[in-house]
């Protein structure tokens, strides 16, 4: 009984993993992109220098900046991604009398000086992928996502149990063994990094669960939108009133500031320069583990406290902490970094699972040099998940410096260049023989990673030599990590290379050695 | 600096854990252990891996704490599972 269960479990795992796998990496590999999320949007808009201020006076200075652009203004919103964003995201909805064609929002340094920076969504067209995917509803896109998540669960458990030897081989990694080496390599990729795959997994059904399991709002709100109002509340602007100066805005911050003792991220004001003016000042995103803000607002010309909202309740503490866990948003550069590390081991994780199901299957062909239509499928999926999606993201990062500064669009275009390559790929991996595809793809990998740091070198005076000199950490830091990624896929185009020239072994293996490192 | 102690605890408990194991004790040093030298190692690893999450949770908060401890950990684990895996292919 026990040795059929571990079979059916051993099925189980082999075929969710398969089904959803390539959905799953580019998951994991966008997903764990996004820790870094800021630092690729300050990367790309190198128009923006962030000028570290402090908020009450970076508030301060956006508020008189909207006094002078948006007067009639109902509302203005301010807000700041955290200590890491570079700039401040400026919106405003528009009196009455504004031309219907008037701006409603901008970017400002952090001195308060608009930003003119490129039309890019940067960090966050990755960070929206990895739960709303792109070109699909949004809606339909997180059930997709919700059941690839639900399956990297059931993959998670039903792995655990076919794993005879988690304690005995907690620490092996026998290399250059064929199939031995990429069932090491996963097993070790996922057992030396269980809490984290599990916790990543499980937060990120949480962080939809509302969208997943509505019933629990359906049985005890008439509106959904009743729901989020009582629950994350967003007053709007009262009836005006008459002109009245509005207070400033930098004591409040300030207060607010001390009375948390955690940052502010944004300010709300409804009404600006009425007598029915409103400043809500909430906690900045990095500001607590759990991503629900605090707000404090203000009278807006006497500054006095009006009210206080803390999310309260041990089931938003606990929805919102999870939430917090697994977007990272309040971690240190350390944690960050560990963040990223087990993101990635994640990614190798789904890819060497990937793999290993191609690398079990070969030496079974009955004639390796035709293998069967679904062999040869899960091969070309394969090549276009793993090296495909990885030479998408490059691309988008040159098509960032390459496509012309002006013009509408231009973000769309940013983005339908990562979509092209990333099919391109497809196409090629369709084209051409498997083992050569591999090493190909793989190449033009590395080489369009090397590419970013020179292309950026051309086309901004950002390079790496100059923000090395100058202390720049985002920059050299990305420039840096292209480079890190770039020799992580040359080295395994070269391993496949290598083990693709060599002559057939007589147990007829031949497994394509592919990125075991750096799939983000 | 406390990050930099953490991770050298961090691999220090996991070698000993490592260590403590008579499969990988050839590869690891060349001979095997007494088993009551392995029994040493194994506690003094688990030991090392508490202090360390002890001294997490005292210096960063426990919840920062402990998610570093068990990035590091795993990191940690990592570089052991390293360690090894180039001492087996000398061997």
């Amino acid at each position: 009984m026990k040795n059929g269960f571990r079979q059916s479990m051993a099925w189980l795992h082999t075929w969710t993993g398969l089904l959803l796998g390539w959905l799953l990496f580019a998951i994991f590999v966008t997903g764990t992109s996004s820790y870094f999320q800021e630092e690729i949007t300050a990367w790309m808009t190198p128009e923006v220098r962030s000028i570290p201020a402090d908020a009450p006076t970076s508030f301060a200075a956006a508020t008189r900046w909207l006094e002078r652009e948006a007067p009639g203004a109902s509302e203005w919103s301010v807000s700041s991604a955290g200590k890491r964003a570079a700039g401040l995201q400026l919106y405003w909805v528009n009196g009455p009398d504004a031309p219907a064609d008037a701006p409603t929002d901008a970017r400002l340094d952090g001195a308060g000086r608009k930003a003119d920076a490129r039309e890019t969504r940067g960090g966050d067209f990755l960070y929206r992928f990895h739960y709303n995917l792109h070109y699909i509803n949004w809606y339909w896109a997180r059930w997709i996502v919700g059941i690839a998540a639900m399956a990297m669960l059931v993959a998670i458990f039903s792995g655990i149990v076919t794993h005879k030897k988690i304690i005995a081989d907690f620490f092996l990694l026998r290399l250059g063994k064929g199939q031995r080496s990429w069932l090491d390599a996963h097993n070790v990729s996922s057992v030396l990094f269980l809490p984290f795959i599990l916790m990543i997994t499980y937060t990120g059904l949480v962080s939809l669960a509302t969208h997943y399991m509505p019933w629990g709002i359906a049985a005890n709100y008439a509106d959904e939108q009743k729901f989020f109002d009582t629950t994350f509340p967003w007053p709007a602007p009262a009836e005006k009133a008459g002109p009245a100066p509005l207070t400033a805005v930098a004591p409040l911050v300030e207060r607010a500031e001390r009375t948390w003792g955690a940052g502010a991220g944004s300010v709300r004001i409804l009404n600006p320069g009425d007598r029915t003016a409103q400043v809500i000042v909430s906690t900045a995103p990095d500001a607590n583990m759990s991503v629900r803000p605090r707000s404090l607002t203000f009278d807006g010309v006497t500054g006095k406290l009006v009210s206080a909202h803390n999310p309260s309740g041990a089931a938003t503490a606990t929805e919102g902490t999870m939430i917090g866990l697994h977007a990272g948003r309040f971690a240190s550069s350390v944690l960050r970094t560990l963040y990223f590390l087990s993101g990635l081991a994640g990614c190798i994780m789904v890819a060497s699972g990937l793999i290993l199901w191609t690398v079990k299957r070969r030496a079974k062909l009955a004639d390796p040099d035709r293998p069967h239509f679904g062999f040869r499928l899960v091969e070309k999926l394969n090549i276009g998940a793993i090296a495909g999606l990885p030479f998408a993201m490059a691309i988008y990062f040159l098509a960032n410096r390459l496509l012309p500064v002006e013009g509408a669009g231009r973000s769309d275009r940013e983005i339908a260049a990562f979509f092209i390559a990333w099919g391109a790929v497809f196409v090629w991996a369709a084209a051409r023989p498997s083992a050569r595809a591999w090493v190909e793809a793989l190449a033009a990998v590395a080489m369009s990673f090397a590419l970013v740091p020179v292309v950026n070198a051309f086309t901004t005076d950002r390079s790496l030599v100059t923000s090395l000199i100058a202390g720049d950490w985002v920059f050299a830091g990305f420039d840096t990590a292209m480079l890190v990624i770039a020799a992580g896929f040359g080295w395994a185009a070269s391993k496949v290379l290598r083990r693709s020239a060599s002559p057939r072994t007589t147990s007829g293996k031949r497994p394509a050695r592919s990125p075991s490192a750096e799939a983000a | 600096m406390i990050h930099f102690l953490l991770l050298v605890l961090a691999t220090a408990g996991f070698g000993l854990l490592c260590l403590s194991r008579e499969r990988h004790q050839r590869d690891l040093i060349g001979r095997k252990l007494p088993t009551r030298t392995g029994h040493y190692a194994r506690w003094s690893g688990l030991a090392i891996l508490a202090i360390a999450l002890l001294l997490a949770g005292s210096r960063l908060g426990w919840g920062a704490g402990t998610l570093e401890w068990l990035g590091l950990a795993s990191v940690g684990a990592v570089l052991t599972m390293a360690v090894l895996s180039r001492r087996s292919m000398q061997r």
